[in-house]
């Protein structure tokens, strides 16, 4: 008590003496931070962040005319901003903001455009499932999960999906030679890609997610106990004058109106698109200066990469993809091969198929727990993994993103373009409850 | 047809002359026992005057013409004797002995044999060969051949032959054209809907049979239907011990039983005959691993045969011969634990033969052997396979042939509804594919023998009448409120397809001298089809035939010269080959178009309307039977011991069958999902009518709540493909060198060598003006693709190809006679292994360019794709469109259109074929490879004998070198595992 005392007593002497210290202000000085893009300064309204390296105190100021301002005694900042433009995001670093008395105090902070992207996929499900008598493999049941991955609403309206040449990991392919990719700037997209209708606004709001229905867009759980109820998803792939296979494309739910198909066209062959129920390597791409449709329908963007056209692929940009993720079959590991290019996806996910099994995205734990509206929102202890079995996998993170959403909580997932560390093989389909 | 009947009336009125005859007589003797050959079959081979040994070995002949002649003495069991005889008169006390056929003979061989009676090329195959290559499946002889290639046995796939021809990739059906016969009955594959391809031997039981002939050269015009080659198997017919016979390989299993049983005499001596009886089980597996998805041949069959020789049929004997053979048996996967339960694939192979014949020798001044010749096969090749479904959403199954529109139904409420919607859910079904192909042939034939001077002339007059049907239901179901999509298509009621002919030949034999002879064989076969009830009507064509041998020098009193024997051989003729019924009658097309997809309601409920398109079956009034035309020259000749055969051919197949496209233009009406947004009854109150005639769509509301709305729909035009019987306007041509040089035999360790091979090209090209749409794809405007390719030789890259093969055959035959034992190694080298695809345009058109990479469509300027690495893209010469079915030239059109129209170009560029490999048309010699095979055949006495095998025996498992895509690849794509297999044969 006598301890706690004393303590108290130094603290109070500290804080007359502070008072006492008033006609002595520090000097309050206007800096300057120039926000830019390719050397120009940028035309949007950023917010700009200038954190006191000693004193860990943050100011947000938002530009104008490309310069945000603000009034902080001398010392090292570091400034920072994000942008999130047209589904990309653009983030600035200037760690050495050195704010003096007697200076001009006038920064700049270069914008660098990110290979992370604003809208991330959070969860692939393809491999299927066992029917109810654990006799044969359901597989015309998939769904792609995207997310914005951000705090701004993201507009995906220009969003097309393809999946790169060859269909499975550990299948022979001559864009191969000598253990190299043959192609650096661009992705094969084979036998057709996807995208949204014309003149339908795909919005996803900060930190939500649209659930895209690949094949079987209705409630496959009445069949199949272990498949997945995708009457619900928000839109469908299906577009049946192009891939005529009722099986794989039965008549959407009538809960997903029309606007809500995605569309197609097919350079390649078949009556299905072949997305693979082992080892697919799925891109998510938004077109530059045209459209998906336009682009596939061009036949100078097509190459065959065999001989004939069912091995028709659409050299799609690699600047064009906002990511992607490569599945590697986990009983073929050492027979599999990389078809994503590292700027892409560095690494895979291993997967087994006809369980039912989904890959899904890690949470970035540091970055998750830092925003401050998670506090107390966040569930751990996630055992939804498959670390137990061969070859599966766990988030580290150890949060429970679903349960944390149904919580209320805001999750960042990881993004480093590496499968590896950004993806593991879930147990279950998010969306099955 | 009357020319042809007065050609023969005077060809025999000429050979009515008569000449001095003599009879004789003799004994026929087991040369080990002295004991009497009973039924040994004695023949003139000249004058065609024959006899059958009696139960003492006796026999006589008479009618037989003064002057040389070739005495054939032939028994079950026993080595043929052919020896040449001078009769200058009667002669009363012969006495043969023959030789019983066992590994105790040094003349014992487990190669084929060339005839070199013939003056085509025939090679014989005998019981020693066919045990000790152990024969499971008739085809496995084809290794037998000149540069033949041993293959593993299977029954589990298909075993067809394929007489001097490549693979199944090569054009022409040349498996369709070789025939196969057992006892003389005819196989044929003619009723089959399954396409244009050569009778299956799976279902022929090997066990009994005694022989194998193969006529690769020109056959006599009593043969017909035919294209190039003909396999002959002939079972025991004879007296024999008991036989049991047991073969195990890795898998397969085979247990036989035969016995011919001697029926013994009449009261008044004469012989009832001899009844030979065979059983056989084999099963083969298709993976030893699971001993589950198999084949079984169960087969039974009894022939009698008997020669009528006393009575009415003293001096003008009668050997008849009735034979009956059952098979049951096919695939069948039914117990395979790896598959789920209740579901199954079984395919039956069930078939009868049935066969008489009657051999008369009248020995009448016009006419010496009258015979008679009747056959049948029936077969049941139903097929059925019980699968489990499945589905997530209600499903549609499409049985209905009539055009229109229609909405989907419940099966409850139409059961005859042309679309069956299938409640979502689990349901099993067995579908089944019925065919019953049945043929029968009835051959009445004449000889007329005579010899005029030194001339012997043996001419042949007969009429044949084969016809093949089927009876087969063709595909059903078992349960059609569940079955998947079929049509009914009932082969038992397509007509039977009737052939007459008439062939008429001489075999002259003209001696040259002392050692030699002139051997002239000219035959003309006229056929006419009949295919009543159908348009195609009656078909005729001719089909002459030559063969000419001369012998320059042969004889025994050659035997110590250096050259022993110099024959040389030349051949040509033409046959024609009767169409499949899949050529006849090729199943309709149905084009069943989506046209109606509402949303799935909560409950699962699903609607959906069809198109329903048929196309009807196509009658192509210029369509002519295939044929084939055949060359060959030979010549044989034996210096010092060694014999040597070499044979060139060339063959040329004109005609051939298949199947083309064409393209129709139509259109239907539409409803897209979006039109049903509007429409204000809940999706789950809906129900859907569609007008059959209009396609337009009611809503109606289930609850009434709610008036009903009519959605019009937007209308597609699009293309529809039919199909046709067809022939290739392009000629394939086969030609090749066959030899087989036989070493005298290396006394001091036993050992024949034989070096055999052949040499075989084969190039087609087709030139033919083919259709091909991409009628599946959407255009850029995103509607039913509207524009028709016209290619030269069909929408490959390659219109064609060429293939030049050597393989060369070393075998080592080392026979030990006192040990009753046979070993031989065979080394089977591919040595030369070229193909090349070809692409190549009509007069100068250019059908192919190189293009300077994969994106791009137009030329890279480079004007040799052939031999310089390059993408290359393929061009149709012409074409049309939905609007205008007149076919315009493509590449101008093209070009332009890059420019000026770049949805056109788009759209048109579906139709450019493109290569994606630098090397599709590079040369492809494919490094030389050998395989080696070790056989083995020991006699324990006379009780029993083993075999045993190791096809692959070094286990070469090496790589060979593709000068194509440059590189190695392993050699096991090209040669037998390692494999082993052993026959134990017992007899009591």
């Amino acid at each position: 008590m006598k301890k706690f005392f004393y303590i108290l007593m130094a603290a109070a002497a500290m804080t007359l003496y502070a008072c006492n210290s008033d006609g002595d202000k520090t000097k309050i000085n206007t800096v300057t931070i120039n926000v830019l893009v390719d050397n120009e300064k940028i035309s949007d309204v950023v917010d700009v962040t200038l954190k006191s390296k000693s004193t860990s105190t943050s100011y947000v100021a938002s530009t104008t005319a490309g310069t945000a301002t603000f009034n902080v005694a001398a010392g090292i900042y570091e400034a920072t901003a994000t942008l999130y433009k047209e589904s990309a995001i653009y983030n600035g670093t200037n760690s050495s903001v050195t704010v003096t008395d007697d200076g001009t105090n006038s920064f700049n902070l270069d914008m660098i455009k990110s290979t992370t992207s604003q809208v991330i996929i959070k969860e692939l499900y393809f491999g299927g499932c066992m029917d109810n008598a654990g006799a044969k493999h359901f597989a015309n049941d998939a769904y792609v999960t995207l997310y914005n991955n951000s705090p701004v609403e993201a507009d995906a309206s220009n969003y097309a999906f393809g999946i790169v040449y060859p269909a499975n990991s550990n299948t022979n392919s001559n864009y191969r030679k000598d253990g190299e990719l043959t192609y650096t700037d661009y992705l094969p997209c084979w036998n057709a890609v996807w995208w949204f209708q014309s003149g339908t606004q795909v919005k996803i709001p900060a930190y939500s997610q649209i659930v895209i229905a690949m094949k079987g867009a209705i409630d496959n759980t009445a069949t199949y106990s272990n498949s997945v109820d995708l009457s619900n998803a928000d839109y469908a792939m299906y577009d049946p004058e192009v891939f005529t296979l009722a099986a794989a494309y039965p008549a959407p739910s009538g809960k997903i109106p029309s606007s809500h198909y995605l569309k197609t066209y097919l350079y390649g062959l078949g009556t299905a698109w072949p997305l693979s129920n082992i080892s697919p390597a799925f891109v998510v791409f938004s077109p530059e200066g045209t459209t998906a449709e336009a682009f596939v329908k061009t036949a100078s963007n097509i190459e065959i990469a065999g001989n004939g056209k069912a091995f028709a692929c659409a050299k799609v940009p690699v600047s064009w993809v906002m990511d992607g993720v490569e599945v590697y079959s986990a009983t073929a590991l050492d027979k599999s091969n990389k078809r994503l290019l590292g700027s892409v996806d560095a690494g895979y996910v291993k997967f087994t198929n006809k369980l039912g099994y989904t890959v899904y995205r890690n949470v970035d734990k540091d970055a998750t727990e830092a925003l401050q509206e998670n506090s107390g929102k966040l569930v751990y202890n996630y055992a939804g993994g498959t670390a137990d079995v061969e070859n599966g996998s766990t988030d580290p993170s150890g949060i429970d993103a679903e349960a944390s959403i149904a919580n209320g909580a805001h999750i960042i997932y990881k993004d480093t373009n590496n499968s590896t560390n950004d993806f593991h093989q879930r147990k279950v389909a998010s969306i099955k409850k | 047809m009357r020319r042809l009947i007065a050609i023969a009336a005077g060809l025999l009125i000429c050979l009515l002359s008569f000449a001095q005859k003599y009879s004789f007589s003799g004994t026929i003797l087991n040369r080990k026992d002295k004991s009497p050959v009973d039924f040994a079959t004695v023949l003139f081979v000249e004058c065609e005057q024959w006899a059958t040994a009696d139960a003492n070995g006796r026999f006589t002949i008479g009618n037989i013409p003064a002057g040389k002649n070739t005495l054939e003495i032939s028994c079950l069991g026993y080595v043929t004797l052919r020896m040449p005889v001078t009769i200058t008169k009667n002669v009363d006390v012969f006495t043969v002995m023959l030789d019983e056929d066992n590994l105790t003979l040094a003349s014992a061989v487990v190669t084929a044999k060339e005839n070199e009676s013939s003056a085509t090329t025939h090679r014989v195959m005998d019981r020693t060969a066919l045990d000790h290559v152990q024969l499971v499946s008739a085809s496995d002889i084809s290794g037998l051949l000149p540069g033949g290639v041993t293959q593993n046995p299977s029954l589990t796939s298909t075993q067809r032959f394929n007489l001097r021809a490549g693979g199944v990739t090569e054009s022409g059906n040349a498996s369709f054209g070789t025939a196969v016969e057992v006892d003389g009955v005819r196989l044929s594959n003619n009723a089959s809907l399954s396409g244009t391809s050569g009778v299956a031997t799976n279902n022929i039981a090997t066990s009994n049979i005694e022989s194998v002939e193969v006529i690769s050269g020109v056959p006599s015009v009593e043969y017909g239907d035919v294209g190039a080659g003909i396999v002959k198997l002939n079972t025991r017919k004879g007296v024999t011990p008991y036989m049991v016979t047991l073969t195990t390989n890795p898998n397969i299993k085979q247990a036989s039983f035969s016995k011919g049983f001697g029926l013994g005499d009449t009261k008044r001596k004469a012989s009832k005959g001899v009844l030979n009886v065979n059983a056989e089980y084999t099963t083969s597996y298709k993976d030893q691993r699971s001993p589950y998805t198999s084949y079984d041949r169960k087969q039974i069959s009894a022939s009698y045969s008997n020669t009528f020789m006393r009575g009415f049929f003293e001096g003008i004997p009668l050997r008849f011969t009735a034979g009956v053979s059952g098979n049951l048996g096919g695939m069948d996967s039914k117990a395979d634990p790896d598959k789920l339960t209740g579901t199954y694939s079984k395919q039956r192979n069930n078939s009868l033969r049935g066969n008489i014949e009657a051999s008369w020798l009248l020995s009448k001044p016009w006419i010496t052997n009258l015979e008679f010749k009747g056959s049948l096969v029936y077969s049941d090749n139903l097929s059925k396979t019980k699968d489990q479904y499945s589905s997530a959403g209600g499903t549609v199954a499409l049985h209905g042939k009539e055009e229109g529109y229609f909405m989907a139904q419940d099966y409850g409420s139409d059961p005859d509804a042309a679309a069956i919607l299938i409640p979502r859910g689990y349901w099993y079904n067995t579908m089944c594919l019925d065919g019953k192909p049945f043929s029968y042939k009835l051959t009445l034939k004449g000889n007329l023998a005579k010899k005029i001077g030194h001339v012997s002339n043996r001419i042949m007059l007969g009429a044949e009448w084969n016809a093949d049907g089927n009876f087969g239901k063709g595909e059903y179901s078992e349960d059609i409120s569940t079955a998947p999509t079929y049509r009914t298509y009932d082969y038992s009621e397509l007509p039977f397809m009737n052939n007459l002919s008439v062939f008429l030949q001489d075999n002259v034999m003209i001696p040259t001298g002392k050692q030699g002879s002139v051997n002239l064989i000219a035959g003309l076969r006229s056929e006419s089809t009949f295919i009543k009830g159908s348009e195609y009507g009656t078909t005729s064509s001719l089909s002459p035939r030559f063969n000419a041998k001369y012998t320059v020098l042969e004889g025994f009193r050659r035997r110590n010269k250096t050259l022993r024997n110099l024959a040389f051989r030349a051949s040509w003729g033409m046959a024609v080959k009767q169409p499949s019924f899949a050529i006849l009658y090729p199943q309709p097309d149905y084009s069943s178009i989506r046209v109606l997809n509402p949303p799935t309601a909560s409950d699962g409920s699903a609607y959906y309307g069809y198109y329903i398109k048929p196309s009807q079956i196509e009658y192509n009034p210029g369509l002519t039977w295939q044929r084939n035309y055949q060359s060959e020259v030979g010549v044989d000749l034996d210096i010092l011991g060694t014999k040597i055969s070499v044979a060139g051919y060339w063959n040329r197949t004109a005609k051939s069958f298949r199947v083309s496209n064409a393209y129709d233009s139509f259109a239907y009406n539409y409803t897209d999902q979006s039109m049903l947004e509007s429409c204000g009854i809940p999706v789950d109150n809906r129900t859907y009518l569609i007008d059959k005639s209009t396609g337009i769509v009611t809503v109606v509301d289930k609850t009434g709540a709610l008036p009903s709305e009519t959605i019009t729909g937007i209308t597609r035009e699009s293309l529809i493909k039919r199909t046709y019987a067809d022939n290739d306007g392009s000629p394939v041509n086969r030609y090749g060198i066959e030899w087989v040089i036989d070493f005298p035999r290396i006394n001091p360790v036993n050992t024949d060598v034989r070096l055999d091979g052949n040499f075989y090209s084969y190039k087609s090209v087709d030139r033919d003006l083919l259709a091909y749409s991409p009628t599946s794809q959407q255009q850029v405007d995103g509607t039913p693709y509207k524009y028709v390719g016209w290619y030269t030789g069909g929408n490959k890259f390659a219109n064609g190809s060429e293939i030049k093969t050597v393989n060369a055959n070393v075998t080592f035959t080392t026979h030990i006679p006192k040990a009753r034992m046979i070993l031989s190694l065979k080394v089977e080298g591919a040595l030369m292994k070229y193909s090349r695809n070809l692409s190549e345009g009509i007069d100068g058109e250019i059908r192919t360019v190189a293009i300077p990479d994969r994106t791009s469509y137009l030329p890279s300027g480079e004007t040799d794709f052939m031999d310089n690495s390059s993408y290359t893209a393929t061009y149709p010469l012409y074409y049309s469109s939905y609007w205008d079915p007149t076919p315009r030239p493509f590449y101008e059109d093209y070009v332009k259109a890059k420019t000026s129209n770049p949805q056109l170009f788009n759209d048109l560029s579906a139709l450019v074929v493109k290569t994606s490999y630098v090397y599709s048309f590079r040369k492809n010699y494919i490094s030389p490879y050998f395989s080696a095979n070790f056989s083995v055949t020991k006699e324990i006495g006379e009780l029993a004998s083993i075999s045993f095998y190791a096809n692959n025996f070094f286990r070469n498992m090496g790589q060979v070198y593709s000068t194509m895509t440059k590189q190695h690849s392993s050699v096991s794509n090209y040669i037998p595992k390692f494999y082993y297999g052993l026959t134990i044969r017992l007899k009591f």
